[in-house]
């Protein structure tokens, strides 16, 4: 048998060269917050770059939002990937509709490989 | 070649090196559906317990005797993962799996450790329960589900994101007073009042067959009519959804593992 296996007393294997295992690489935080925490400002879009996104051999880059917050509106980011490059993007400018002001909501998320 | 040691699977693929930390299992538990309403049309809800401590989680559900549940952000009450689950009855029971990143972990002085080479965290210890992610299945729920089998394995699901939908029907334009609806929206009568059709969907997954399979799934949040009103309709949104398939054989349920 290759690679690492570890099992526990009761014969439960718990890691061998089958598990998949996920790579955390960073937090990315974004939006505007109406307190006036800075984040990334009222921007639409950016990005990130990351060498390991594609460092690694039959990977695939994931992200996930870990804050709890999201936007019943739908004003909340989208994400894509591309190479080394990961872009976010409000969906819509900073407006006004029907007299109140959506602006774009903070998130948090993580991203890794696996 | 890195420095250090490196771990790989039986297809070459790296599992574990000497830089980036990995996921692993804290606690797992279960929770029942409780009478609570989420949104404006999901009666019901999950609330999954430890989530308001460990806030930097990524949490997997299993079992829901076949029951779909889809994130809807923290409860205020307590701080919470909360989850619509639409009808799904009163009592019904959820499995959560809470994993956390590897730096959390307490060295143990057992077994084999590997450390971070530039910060000495914890990246992989022979004591902990590895998270096993085989798949990443979502999209837009609304235009179509998607689904994995793995025979004789037991499956949970992690939500990676806040995900769904909310389309508003074409409006529909009073003609005051209570009188019938006028649907010509291209020659609505001035000054009259308007309502539509709310479509709101938040999408999650469910577990079928045993625990073999999870599927992606829309649950229902705000589905409602809105007016009369004189404002417009606000522009259809969809939120893809991005759902791990986290394999949870053979894991203890109830219990803390650091």
């Amino acid at each position: 048998m290759s690679g690492l296996w570890v099992g526990l007393p009761d014969g439960t294997v718990t890691f061998d060269n089958t598990t998949p295992v996920v790579k955390f690489l960073g937090t990315a935080t974004i939006g505007w917050a109406p307190a006036g925490a800075n984040y990334t400002g009222d921007v639409q879009s950016g990005s990130i770059t990351d060498v390991r996104f594609t460092q690694y051999a039959n990977h695939v880059v994931f992200w996930c939002r870990i804050d709890g917050a999201f936007s019943s509106d739908g004003y909340d980011a989208t994400w894509s990937i591309s190479g080394n490059t990961l872009t976010w993007t409000y969906p819509r400018p900073v407006q006004y509709i029907n007299g109140n002001t959506y602006n774009r909501p903070v998130q948090t998320i993580m991203y890794g490989i696996r | 070649m890195a420095a250090g040691i490196e771990i790989y699977d039986q297809n070459g693929k790296l599992q574990i090196n000497q830089s980036m930390l990995i996921y692993v299992l804290r606690v797992s538990g279960t929770s029942y559906v409780e009478a609570r309403k989420v949104g404006n049309t999901s009666p019901n809800s999950l609330l999954v317990p430890t989530t308001n401590t460990y806030t930097n989680a990524l949490v997997a559900l299993g079992g829901g005797e076949g029951y779909a549940a889809a994130y809807a952000g923290s409860w205020a009450g307590n701080g919470q993962r909360i989850y619509a689950v639409g009808n799904c009855p009163v009592g019904t029971p959820f499995n959560y799996y809470v994993f956390e990143r590897s730096n959390t972990y307490p060295a143990t002085n057992f077994g084999v450790e590997i450390r971070k080479e530039d910060t000495n965290e914890i990246i992989f210890s022979t004591s902990q329960r590895v998270m096993r992610v085989t798949d990443l299945i979502g999209g837009v729920v609304h235009s179509g589900e998607q689904a994995v089998t793995y025979g004789g394995k037991q499956l949970a699901f992690c939500q990676g994101n806040f995900a769904g939908h909310r389309i508003a029907g074409g409006v529909q334009y009073f003609g005051g007073g209570g009188g019938p609806i006028i649907r010509d929206e291209d020659n609505p009568p001035p000054g009259n009042t308007k309502r539509w059709n709310n479509n709101g969907k938040l999408y999650g997954g469910l577990i079928l067959d045993g625990g073999q399979t999870v599927r992606t799934r829309e649950v229902t949040y705000d589905d409602v009519t809105v007016g009369p009103t004189t404002q417009d309709p606000p522009d259809d949104w969809y939120q893809a959804l991005s759902l791990f398939v986290v394999d949870v054989t053979g894991i203890p349920v109830g219990q803390q593992f650091y």
